[in-house]
């Protein structure tokens, strides 16, 4: 029984964390401990405040949002800082709409637009919309113990067994305890290193381990870096159907 | 001098010919620099201007068309130019732009495209696109109007009156929309501007980008282009700031090279066609001679001196050149100087009118050159009546009188 | 009538000196105009081929499926049976060579900044005989070297814009056809430098090997682009691009062929609009010439005007004498004419054959690559025109005093000094 890995909005395909977290048996197969990571983050409906920040060099932009979530297929985001007020962002499936309070207007982004930065940052809204089924298109194979960030985890390294991923392999240092993946390197097909995410803080709610704190940095392009906050996560809270409709976006 | 008059029609006809190669030898060179200016015009007219002011930033990133490197004061600048004595008269047109790249949205289509903003006003006689807009529609006259090129509004499905939903990023990092009205449809017949550009007016440009009066470029136009880089380092002098870049036309893009080449040929054409005028007056004046050995063959009878047969003729040979270049190159000097401030609208000789570029040519006026012209003209008529002078002296009259 | 053209002979040929002044007005003008307007075609031609041997050949050819998509770069909608189109193609005897390519959208890097560029994928051997990239190279083409399927040529300007040249490392980052996001080192082995801004800023080549594992290419061919013969001038060159690209639609319906004109629109407007100019400034050089031409004959009818008494006593007709004047303007505007046909043939033979090598133009500044030669173009319209005003013109000027000298009557003439 395999679950996609569902996100919040703006975070890329990347916050993957632990289970229940009691027993870290050696010996577990990777994908036993990926689907202790995915127990983590598996939720019916997700609401918090995010905080996105795109380094580029010596400047920062902050963007501040309000998101909600309904599983992998539904999301609404409404920016709360000051130059992007009331600005809204809608997701269903695989469309989006952005909605502009300034003319009360919304414009839908598809096709190969999808694939630019949102933003300028490092997560295009392709990232950010769609998940690499990790179940379905890697092999996984635990390679060996490592310690990131003084806690001790499980290497995995992921190679894609099919050809359309966005990348053929990853490596993910898993928190032997609280089953959140700290790091990740996604890699090219040539071997070249495109991107490291790394979770800087974990809070724990109820008997979950969830990443509110990960930043992902282009390798490609130096001093590039986009991190994403969680604030005030709540999960599994009663959320209407309703708010993920065009027409809401109006209000 | 007698000699002159008598024979009033050849003397007449010689001198005209003269003033008439002299004339159009200065009205070509007129002409020549008229197109060369235009040339220079329509290929920095759109993107850099014959001088362009922008932040040092945005000269290095300009291919990104960042918004986020405004020129804050556009304004003080501007006047600053406008009052400094040394610079004010030489410059045609000053106006600010900013280009940007934007995602246009319609019926669920996204394209991405590039906006030009400048003053509607002034931008009629740079980017021209007025010339190109289609029946149907029309040129930018209020704020939140807009003329696509074909090429979009094909793409879009869009027409004239539906409303153009633009995105882009503002100079504070925000995402904006703004919505503008379609008055008008361009078609300039080059894919590149009309699949990817749209003009908007100025000031609803600042206000969507949020750049509080901030301008990305401030484009001049200068009456004689080839100024173009000492005024360039004359207004950064004044302007004193680091963080600005004042660009000559010269030194941005790469079609400073093609004009430099064309420039070659224009100068190899002028040349030919000075040769060509030289060459004629060097005919009439010797034919002039040559015709009138039958005189010099009745003067020598009368008694005339070598010497003084020579200097007869070759003061008439003088005295016609001088006067035919001096009227020549007057008259051609005038003409320039009408056609520099009327100037002649091409337009009509060429098939595509839509091509929005300027087909009015002004004359250039330079004085020195015509100088040069008018004292070439009579060196050549003095020089080329030396030798059949010579010639007609040491003949023998009774030769001479025979030879018709 | 045979009287009066040989009178008019004779009276040419006597008055030799004098007609051969005004052919040789005639020549001057003739000559260069007939030269100025072989190198302008010349020039446009230049123009026009390197478009075609840098970017666009003269058939570009596409699946109608990618054409309609053609803005993003897809990788796929390829061109199905390039085998078939291919060799259907080389039977045409215009055909030179055919040659695949593929497009693809990447991003450029020295691992600090990136730039989006165009990758076009290419078959080294048979693209160097449509395109010309070899002649517009610093540094050197793909080798067969082993390992050496990571090479790339990259536009001049954009290796100076990254601060790489040759023998460095770009990184180039795409996404293959699967849409899975790769990334690699590649050598430059050579800066492209070329009259076209776009390709010298915003383009990098690399070989199918390469491709086909980098962007899991298997062979993907999205264009195939065609060289012609050569033909002589440039409206005959257009012509053969319309007809081949019209013969491949009507051979194989779904694709979509691309000729020159088609592509290039602006280009041709803008060399009719230089064109334009050009005529204003040759119309000069006729003016010119016309000038000389007016000047000499006028004066030689005004000489002979007592010629015209002694002709009207001894019987001839006004209008015969008016005709006898024209028929000399036509003889020496015929020796003109073919002086002036021969002077410019000269020369056009010198520039067509020999032509100017631009080198010469050299380095404008920037290190800018100029190279090919400058011809000439044959143009029998130009010549024929040249001709055809230079007759005139000589024709024309001995009417009008003519027709005055012939009013006047015998006496009168006869004491005309």
């Amino acid at each position: 029984m395999k679950t996609r890995t569902p996100r919040a909005i703006f975070t890329a395909a990347l916050l993957c964390t632990a289970g229940a977290g009691t027993c870290c048996a050696a010996g577990l197969s990777g994908d036993e401990i990926l689907k202790r990571m995915d127990a983590n983050t598996s939720y019916r409906t997700i609401e918090y405040d995010g905080t996105l920040a795109i380094y580029s060099g010596d400047t920062v932009r902050t963007k501040e949002m309000k998101a909600t979530a309904m599983g992998t297929s539904k999301a609404l985001a409404e920016f709360t800082n000051p130059e992007d007020k009331g600005t809204k962002f809608l997701k269903i499936d695989k469309n989006l709409w952005i909605y502009f309070p300034s003319e009360q207007d919304t414009v839908k982004i598809s096709g190969h637009m999808l694939k630019e930065g949102m933003m300028g940052s490092d997560v295009s809204y392709q990232d950010a919309l769609e998940s690499d089924d990790l179940f379905k298109k890697y092999a996984v194979t635990v390679s060996g113990e490592d310690t990131v960030d003084g806690r001790p985890c499980y290497v995995l390294t992921l190679d894609a067994t099919v050809k359309d991923v966005q990348y053929e392999t990853r490596k993910m240092w898993v928190d032997e305890e609280r089953f959140v993946a700290l790091k990740q390197e996604m890699h090219a097909k040539s071997g070249k290193l495109l991107k490291v995410s790394r979770v800087l803080e974990v809070q724990q709610i109820g008997d979950r381990f969830f990443p509110i704190r990960a930043e992902i940095s282009d390798q490609l392009k130096q001093g590039s870096r986009t991190q994403f906050i969680m604030a005030d996560v709540r999960l599994d809270v009663p959320v209407s159907e309703t708010m993920f409709s065009l027409r809401n976006l109006g209000r | 001098m007698r000699n002159i008059w008598r024979n009033r029609r050849r003397s007449l006809l010689a001198m005209l010919s003269v003033a008439l190669a002299s004339l159009l030898c200065l009205v070509l060179q007129g002409l020549l620099g008229g197109f060369q200016e235009s040339l220079v015009k329509n290929f920095t007219k759109n993107e850099t201007g014959h001088i362009r002011v922008t932040t040092k930033d945005f000269a290095d990133r300009a291919e990104l068309l960042p918004v986020d490197a405004m020129i804050h004061h556009p304004d003080q600048i501007e006047s600053a130019i406008r009052t400094s004595p040394a610079i004010a008269d030489k410059v045609r047109i000053m106006t600010e732009r900013i280009s940007f790249g934007v995602l246009l949205e319609n019926k669920g289509l996204n394209k991405t495209a590039v906006a030009l903003a400048g003053d509607p006003k002034t931008e009629e006689s740079l980017l021209y696109l007025q010339r190109s807009i289609l029946p149907g529609g029309h040129y930018i006259d209020g704020p939140s109007q807009t003329i696509i090129g074909a090429g979009l509004a094909e793409d879009l499905k869009l027409s004239v009156g539906d409303a153009l939903k633009v995105v882009s990023e503002a100079s504070d990092g925000s995402l904006q929309l703004k919505k503008f009205r379609i008055v008008g449809i361009f078609r300039t017949g080059v894919t590149t501007l009309d699949g990817k550009i749209f003009q908007v007016p100025l000031g609803d440009a600042k206000t969507f980008l949020r750049t509080e009066g901030g301008s990305q470029s401030i484009i001049i136009m200068l009456d004689d282009y080839h100024e173009a880089a000492r005024v360039a380092a004359l207004i950064s002098a004044l302007l004193e700031d680091p963080t600005l870049a004042v660009t000559p036309w010269t030194e941005i893009g790469d079609y400073a090279r093609l004009i430099q080449i064309e420039t070659k040929i224009f100068n190899a054409l002028d040349l030919i066609v000075m040769f060509l005028g030289a060459f004629i007056i060097t005919n009439i004046m010797t034919m002039v001679v040559l015709e009138r050995r039958k005189e010099i063959g009745i003067l020598k009878s009368m008694g005339f001196a070598r010497g003084e047969v020579l200097v007869l003729f070759l003061w008439e040979g003088v005295f016609l050149g001088i006067w035919g270049s001096l009227i020549g190159g007057g008259l051609g000097f005038l003409l320039n100087v009408i056609l520099h401030f009327r100037g002649v609208d091409f337009s009509s000789y060429f098939t595509s009118l839509e091509f929005p570029v300027d087909n009015i040519i002004y004359w250039t006026v330079d004085a020195p050159v015509a100088a040069g012209i008018v004292i070439l003209g009579c060196v050549i008529s003095g020089v080329v009546s030396i030798i059949p002078s010579l010639r007609a002296a040491r003949m023998n009259a009774v030769d001479a009188i025979k030879s018709i | 009538m045979s009287t009066i053209i040989r009178i008019a002979f004779r009276n040419v040929i006597r008055h030799k000196r004098r007609a051969l002044i005004t052919a040789i007005t005639m020549m001057v003008g003739i000559g260069f105009f007939i030269a100025l307007d072989s190198l302008y075609n010349g020039l446009d031609r230049l123009s026009v081929d390197d478009v075609i041997n840098f970017r666009d050949s003269s058939v570009k050819i596409f699946s109608a499926a990618y054409d309609a998509d053609r803005e993003s770069y897809p990788l796929d909608k390829g061109i199905p049976d390039t085998t078939a189109v291919g060799a259907w193609l080389e039977q045409d005897k215009r055909v030179v060579a055919v040659t695949p390519r593929t497009q693809f959208l990447a991003q450029a890097g020295n691992n600090r900044d990136s730039v989006y560029v165009i990758g076009n994928v290419v078959d080294p051997v048979s693209d160097a005989k449509v395109f010309l990239l070899k002649n517009a190279l610093i540094g050197g083409y793909f080798t067969q070297r082993a390992g050496s399927d990571r090479q790339v040529i990259v536009g001049k300007d954009l290796a100076t814009k990254l601060r790489l040249s040759v023998g460095d490392t770009v990184v180039l980052a795409a996404s293959t056809r699967y849409e899975a996001q790769n990334a690699d080192d590649f050598t430059i082995v050579g800066l492209l430098s070329t009259s076209d801004p776009a390709l010298n800023k915003s383009s990098v080549f690399i070989t199918y090997d390469a491709a086909n594992d980098f962007l899991d290419l298997g062979g993907l061919v999205t264009e195939m682009d065609v060289r012609l013969e050569p033909r002589a001038s440039l409206p005959a060159t257009l012509a053969d691009s319309t007809a081949v690209a019209a013969a491949t639609k009507a051979a194989f319906p779904t694709l979509a062929p691309y000729s020159f004109q088609d592509l290039n629109k602006g280009i041709l407007t803008v060399l009719k609009q230089k064109r334009a100019w050009g005529y204003v400034m040759m119309l000069f050089l006729l003016l010119i010439a016309a000038v000389g031409i007016v000047n000499t004959v006028l004066m030689s009818v005004y000489e002979r005007i007592r010629e015209v008494g002694v002709l009207k006593a001894l019987g001839f007709r006004g209008r015969e004498i008016v005709r006898m004047f024209i028929l000399e303007g036509f003889f020496v505007g015929c020796l003109g004419s073919l002086l002036g046909t021969a002077l410019g043939a000269l020369i056009n033979c010198y520039t067509i054959y020999v032509g100017f090598s631009l080198a010469k133009f050299g380095d404008v500044g920037g290190g800018f690559v100029f190279w090919g030669t400058l011809r000439g173009e044959w143009n029998p319209g130009s010549i024929i025109f040249a001709v055809i005003f230079g007759m005139v013109v000589a024709m024309v000027a001995a009417y009008i005093p003519a027709r005055s000298a012939a009013r006047m009557t015998a006496t009168t003439a006869l004491r005309f000094v």
